[in-house]
């Protein structure tokens, strides 16, 4: 007789959870896969949610009330366990049921920690201009380390699955698929029948679920996130006001007016106060060129890119440019800051000189956020 | 009889410079009305802005400037400034937002006649080169 044990809805969330988890694992290094990666988040996120409100709808074996028991059975089962011979549960045994729980609080505090970081460090998802670059760095670190600590319990999950199957015998990764496992009588039946040495079959069955698993691994390495960020409906960055709060940038109209006229509209968060001082006491032969702008016009614009200079602003960008000016006077050149220089060192000069370019100064040529601040490294794309 | 052919031919004259510039609003044609003023004449010349577009000319910094080192030789295409930012077309056949602010207008023909002539514009070749950009 086969019982019926997992819902649909309970086996759909575990197998797309195991595919989100493994998608974003292997598109966690570099910013190439970023995009890729953080959809994948959100998408894990989504299924835990799901998951917690169905521990309440859905049926016997998939409610929380079902399987998470109190300590003594606990013990029990994990002390049988370790002898090798574990009473069968047709659900979550006690043991696994609090490991259940364990794992949907671990997925969501590393889509959570996940968000924290695209926020803080790339001003991009759903807590986007929110929180600092800093924020966003140590949201990284707790992110990596819950991330590590998800694979050892992914690990260990696969393994009592194994033992299950192959040295219990109860087949229950077949029933992850069915649905179904048998009732106790069945099992007992056909355990009795099985000679030790005979399950050739579960072993090529590991055999070939471990192939689609590598092939399926390998397509995802090959898989290229498509499309690019739709800057428009990017904020701007975060900055720091006079009394310390962190508020989104507003842009200023008489800027994008009067300086985006010649040149790329170079974001305040790009230069130092100074600088921009420097910059604007010296209009009277900016770079070559007589710039004539009205009193007022020249001090609001001035005012505008001190309220969001480098100092102020808590993007990656700024602060790493900031931390490359330590010490050294004020710039009036975006391209001769030294992070700028070690960031563009390995570009050939001949880049620069394409018609698509032009110049050095040419930011949106290859950063299509740079008017917005915006400077992420999988948004590049050098033209010919 | 002489004097009836030059009435109709400056009648005309001011029924097409008046034709010419319908596509200006109302700001834009009392700048208009400022450069003939100023200017002395009763019409621009869209030939003339034409040519004025296209001619080069010696900077003192060594190098030959004209309009259309910025804004190409055909005033329809995007221009791009000597660092490479994009500038939209400048007639207003192809962007309906030029030609509508006269305090914009005058401020970049004062940047940029200073940029390639290094003076101001007279207002005959202002007048030529805004009917030129409004009829093109």
């Amino acid at each position: 007789m086969k019982v019926h044990v997992w819902d649909i809805p309970t086996r759909l969330f575990h197998w797309l959870l195991v595919s989100a988890f493994a998608g974003a694992f292997l598109s966690s290094h570099g910013d190439r896969f970023l995009e890729f990666h953080t959809s994948l988040g959100y998408i894990a996120l989504g299924l835990v949610v799901f998951r917690v409100l169905w521990g309440f709808a859905g049926n016997r074996f998939a409610r929380f009330s079902g399987f998470l028991k109190g300590w003594q059975s606990v013990r029990g089962y994990v002390a049988s366990a370790a002898r090798l011979h574990p009473p069968r549960f047709l659900g979550h045994n006690p043991a696994v049921g609090w490991v259940v729980l364990f794992m949907l609080a671990m997925v969501a505090s590393i889509a959570i920690s996940g968000i924290v970081t695209y926020g803080g460090e790339e001003n991009r998802g759903f807590w986007a201009g929110v929180f600092s670059f800093e924020a966003g760095y140590n949201a990284r670190v707790a992110h990596a380390l819950l991330a590590d600590l998800a694979i050892a319990v992914v690990v260990a999950h696969v393994c009592a699955a194994l033992f299950h199957d192959f040295l219990l015998r109860e087949n229950i990764i077949l029933s992850m698929f069915t649905g179904t496992k048998e009732d106790e009588d069945t099992y007992a039946e056909r355990v009795s029948h099985i000679p030790p040495h005979h399950d050739v079959r579960s072993v090529l069955r590991l055999i070939v679920w471990g192939v689609v698993a590598v092939m399926g691994g390998l397509a995802l390495l090959y898989l290229r996130p498509a499309g690019r960020t739709d800057f428009l409906r990017m904020p701007q960055p975060n900055v720091v006001d006079d009394k310390g709060f962190a508020s989104v940038m507003k842009v200023n109209a008489a800027w994008m007016e009067e300086c985006a006229g010649c040149h790329n509209a170079f974001h305040p968060t790009l230069l130092s106060a100074d600088s921009w001082k420097k910059v604007m006491m010296g209009l009277n032969d900016h770079f070559g060129e007589i710039v004539t702008l009205d009193a007022a016009v020249s001090e609001e614009i001035g005012r505008f890119l001190l309220s969001a200079s480098a100092e102020r602003s808590t993007t990656e960008a700024s602060r790493k440019l900031m931390r490359s000016l330590r010490g050294l006077p004020a710039f009036d050149r975006i391209t001769d800051v030294p992070y700028w220089k070690a960031k563009h060192e390995d570009i050939d000069i001949e880049v620069f000189k394409r018609k698509s370019v032009v110049s050095r100064s040419n930011c949106v040529a290859c950063h299509p956020g740079a008017e917005l601040g915006s400077f992420e490294d999988h948004d590049i794309a050098i033209p010919e | 009889m002489k004097r009836g052919l030059s009435a109709m031919i400056a009648l005309a004259a001011l029924f097409v410079s008046a034709n010419a510039y319908s596509a200006l609003n109302q700001e834009m044609n009392g700048l208009i009305e400022k450069f003939q003023k100023e200017a002395g004449i009763k019409a621009f010349s869209a030939e003339d802005g034409k040519k004025f577009f296209a001619t080069k000319r010696m900077h003192s910094k060594g190098e030959e400037r004209s309009c259309s080192t910025c804004h190409t030789a055909d005033p329809r295409q995007k221009g791009k400034t000597v660092v490479g930012k994009v500038i939209e077309p400048m007639a207003q056949s192809m962007n309906k937002e030029r030609f509508t602010d006269p305090k914009k207008v005058e401020k970049w023909l004062k940047r940029n006649c200073e940029w390639v002539l290094e003076r101001e514009c007279t207002p005959k070749e202002k007048g030529d080169f805004i009917l030129y950009m409004t009829t093109i």
